[in-house]
């Protein structure tokens, strides 16, 4: 334990020790010098970005705690005030939201994760048509979102669709958007179909990089298939599936074009996303303040998830070194 | 650890500007006035060119694209004013989420918008629309029908010109009726009874077809169904829920028991427009409840199977009561509060929803009139049999003129289609609509 925690420590002290030893023989006012200029030429980059995250950021906050007065000139905001994070918390429908997000993300990364590297190793043990089975895997992740959730509706309409037909061909009466379970599911369905293609190109990048005489090596010694997966290939793709887990949880997470498409949110609220009813209060309710707040906690949520992912998959990856 | 000597003291000194600037926003975003926002801008027909935006999603039932030919005309008669149309969404909320994030941001245009009937009072308590009546004659008014003026109303301002009056009918399978010697059904009780002898006679698939999904036209479903049982959403008020008590209960009871029964295709909980009228145009459904512009696509043979048997007659009522509840629709024309074409914008407006404009775009896009004397006289009735069964319906508004309608609605809605989609009980749902609806009211839900 100790080893691992300590590990990266060194290599960080180096590099700023390095950074120091270069500097030092500068004088103070060479270096004051570029450190101006080097303000200066960044000042674009900061503004623009000050200007499209941070204070759009600070702005919500702002919002959340307020009471928002719209009016001919625009809107005031008055507060500070709780109330709109009173009215989140008291909620059935945000609770109903979180928890559907919550497991959505849960399952449709999960999912994504294992068929992706699935995906991933055979793909990577295949000799001829790679290409061409890669493009073909591609074309659901290529295609936009709003027009594959409205294929996908149409294939599970009720009356039309070719999915209902197949249903009622076998017996199974259900209306598939229609009711929370099949609904939920469906919605699922058609985030693992588009997704996990882009898992797979991730693992499969990562998969390349394993040097193929470990595989050599723990085969002379009498490893089977399955052994060298665990022992050899998991291990070594942490790091690969730490990135795309954290880029899936955070597409995840804020899921809006698919149940838009595919089911407004319905039946009930039963596919109800924290982005859809985030912008729904904010755009449809006029709302303001509780739809910053939505977005606050969403956005909050996010983050959480992210660093604690970060830190358990950097621990992994400490393991693995030791 | 990361190195606080290195990067810390800069990036501290970021986060304080970048605070300093959201204060000093958030402090010019309180230095507001009320005042009226057109003020000083002459309500005449300017003399210099000027060129207005009119946005506005495709109306008219069919015929011609009545926003293409009225723009024509209207620069023609009026060579200093060019009209740009923008054409919105045909998605209500879509259209409404991008007018709302347009107009609050202070933008000028559009000068003029189509909106639904059922925004005024969230528009006008959101300061995205004037308040028009201040710009016209005192009768103006006066010729509309009241329950459309009262819809497009918000304490006591209007703030919508009626431009289409919209209301829902009951559409038939006259082929049918005929050939079992029925006569068209005045009330549910026949709409049900009706289907069963349909539906096992093996004519038909289905009963009714309407909109169940979880949207705005549910609410409108559900109003028509608890008006015509003799109750409401709210009181006359608007105060106070009524959803839950007993016409309320009887009215979704009845809504259940025809899906219960099979009178109702299986995915109605799933259906929006589209999909309830493709279940009666494929000949499935013997019944539809539909907005008038059904009616042209029910008898375009090329996209309806059963082109030319169609009747449509008003909406039903319940047995023992004589409320034929239509829930009325259709499009306001709004003002925006930033316009700097006043006197262009009312020009605009005034005309198309003068008589005559209205007369001929019921004739060339197949529109209910607004204006009661167009809408009543012989050779308007002529044109369509929509047109014609329209004074049979007693027309009941939502209960729009709350500001706070879209969570009523969203209230309603969402629990009214748990219980079609089998997931609860009405006497359930009805008690959780209630609660909704009253913190909606409240001001105190998402």
């Amino acid at each position: 334990m100790t080893a691992h925690t300590q590990d990266p420590a060194p290599a960080r002290a180096t590099g700023t020790e390095r950074v120091r030893t270069a500097r030092s023989p500068r004088t103070g006012r060479a270096q004051r010098a570029a450190t101006r200029t080097a303000w200066v030429y960044l000042t674009p980059t900061l503004v623009v970005v000050g200007a499209v995250t941070v204070f759009p950021v600070l702005f919500s906050l702002a919002m959340s705690f307020s009471h928002v007065n719209l009016s001919y000139s625009g809107f005031e905001l008055e507060g500070p005030t709780l109330d709109n994070y009173v009215a989140l918390f008291t909620s059935a429908r945000w609770y109903s939201a979180l928890a559907f997000t919550l497991f959505y993300t849960v399952v449709t990364v999960a999912v994504e994760l294992a068929l992706g590297t699935l995906v991933a190793l055979v793909l990577e043990r295949l000799t001829a048509g790679r290409g061409w089975l890669m493009a073909l895997l591609l074309v659901p992740w290529a295609m936009i979102t709003v027009v594959s959730a409205q294929l996908w509706a149409f294939m599970l309409n009720s009356s039309y669709g070719v999915v209902s037909w197949f249903f009622d061909l076998v017996g199974l009466e259900v209306v598939i958007l229609g009711e929370p379970a099949p609904a939920v599911a469906a919605v699922m369905i058609a985030d693992i179909w588009k997704t996990t293609p882009f898992v797979a190109i991730i693992v499969l990048a990562g998969l390349v990089t394993i040097p193929r005489e470990q595989y050599e090596a723990a085969s002379i010694d009498g490893a089977g298939a399955w052994h060298s997966f665990w022992r050899i290939t998991l291990p070594q793709l942490t790091s690969t599936l730490a990135i795309a887990v954290l880029f899936r949880t955070l597409q995840s997470f804020g899921v809006f074009d698919l149940p838009f498409v595919m089911t407004g949110g319905g039946p009930g609220t039963a596919t109800e996303p924290l982005a859809l009813l985030g912008w729904r209060v904010m755009f449809q309710s006029l709302n303001l303040g509780a739809g910053a707040a939505v977005a606050v906690t969403t956005g909050g949520i996010v983050l959480v998830i992210c660093l604690l992912a970060l830190k358990l998959f950097r621990a992994q990856v400490g393991e693995v070194r030791r | 650890m990361r190195s606080p000597s290195a990067d810390g003291p800069p990036r501290r000194g970021l986060q304080k500007a970048a605070l300093a600037l959201a204060v000093t926003t958030v402090l010019a975003g309180c230095a507001t006035d009320h005042a009226d926002p057109v003020a000083g801008q002459s309500t005449d027909v300017p003399d210099e060119p000027v060129t207005i935006t009119w946005q506005a999603a495709p109306f008219g039932n069919r015929g011609d694209d009545a926003r293409v030919w009225l723009v024509e005309e209207f620069e023609r008669l009026h060579p200093t004013i060019e009209v740009e149309v923008v054409s919105a969404p045909t998605n209500v909320d879509t259209n409404r989420a991008g007018l709302s994030t347009q107009i609050m941001g202070g933008s000028s245009t559009p000068d003029i918008y189509n909106g639904d009937v059922a925004w005024s009072a969230q528009m006008a308590d959101a300061g995205l629309a004037l308040p028009v009546d201040e710009y016209l004659p005192d009768d103006y008014f006066d010729g509309f029908d009241p329950a459309v003026v009262e819809a497009a109303s918000y304490e006591g301002r209007t703030y919508g010109v009626p431009l289409t009056l919209d209301q829902s009918f009951l559409y038939y399978r006259a082929d049918l009726l005929e050939e079992h010697g029925l006569e068209p059904p005045t009330t549910w009780e026949e709409v049900a009874e009706q289907s069963r002898l349909l539906i096992d006679e093996g004519e038909v698939d289905h009963g009714l077809a309407y909109q169940g999904a979880a949207y705005e036209g549910l609410t409108a479903v559900t109003n028509e169904f608890v008006s015509a049982a003799g109750g409401g959403i709210l009181d006359d008020d608007l105060e106070s829920p009524v959803i839950d008590e007993a016409p309320a209960h009887e009215a979704v009871e009845f809504m259940h028991g025809l899906d219960e029964e099979g009178l109702t295709p299986a995915g109605v909980s799933t259906f929006e427009e589209p999909e309830s009228l493709q279940s009666f145009t494929n000949g499935r459904s013997a019944f539809l409840r539909n907005w008038a512009y059904a009616h042209a696509t029910a008898e375009d043979p090329e996209m309806s199977e059963i082109a030319g048997d169609v009747g449509v007659t008003a909406m039903p009522a319940f047995e023992g009561q004589d409320t034929r509840a239509s829930s009325v629709g259709g499009w306001n024309v709004y003002l925006n509060p930033h316009t700097q074409n006043l006197g262009a914008s009312l020009a605009f407006l005034t005309w198309i929803t003068s008589p005559e404009i209205q007369s001929e775009t019921a004739e060339r896009s197949s529109t209910v009139p607004t204006l009661d004397s167009v809408r009543e006289s012989e050779e308007i009735r002529a044109l369509s049999p929509v047109i014609d069964a329209a004074p049979d319906n007693d027309l009941v508004s939502r209960p729009t003129s709350t500001p706070h309608y879209t969570q009523v609605s969203q209230a309603v809605f969402s629990n009214v289609n748990a219980v079609l989609s089998g997931t609860e009980e009405t006497g359930d749902a009805l008690g959780e609509a209630r609660g909704a609806v009253q913190s909606a009211l409240d001001g105190r839900s998402l």
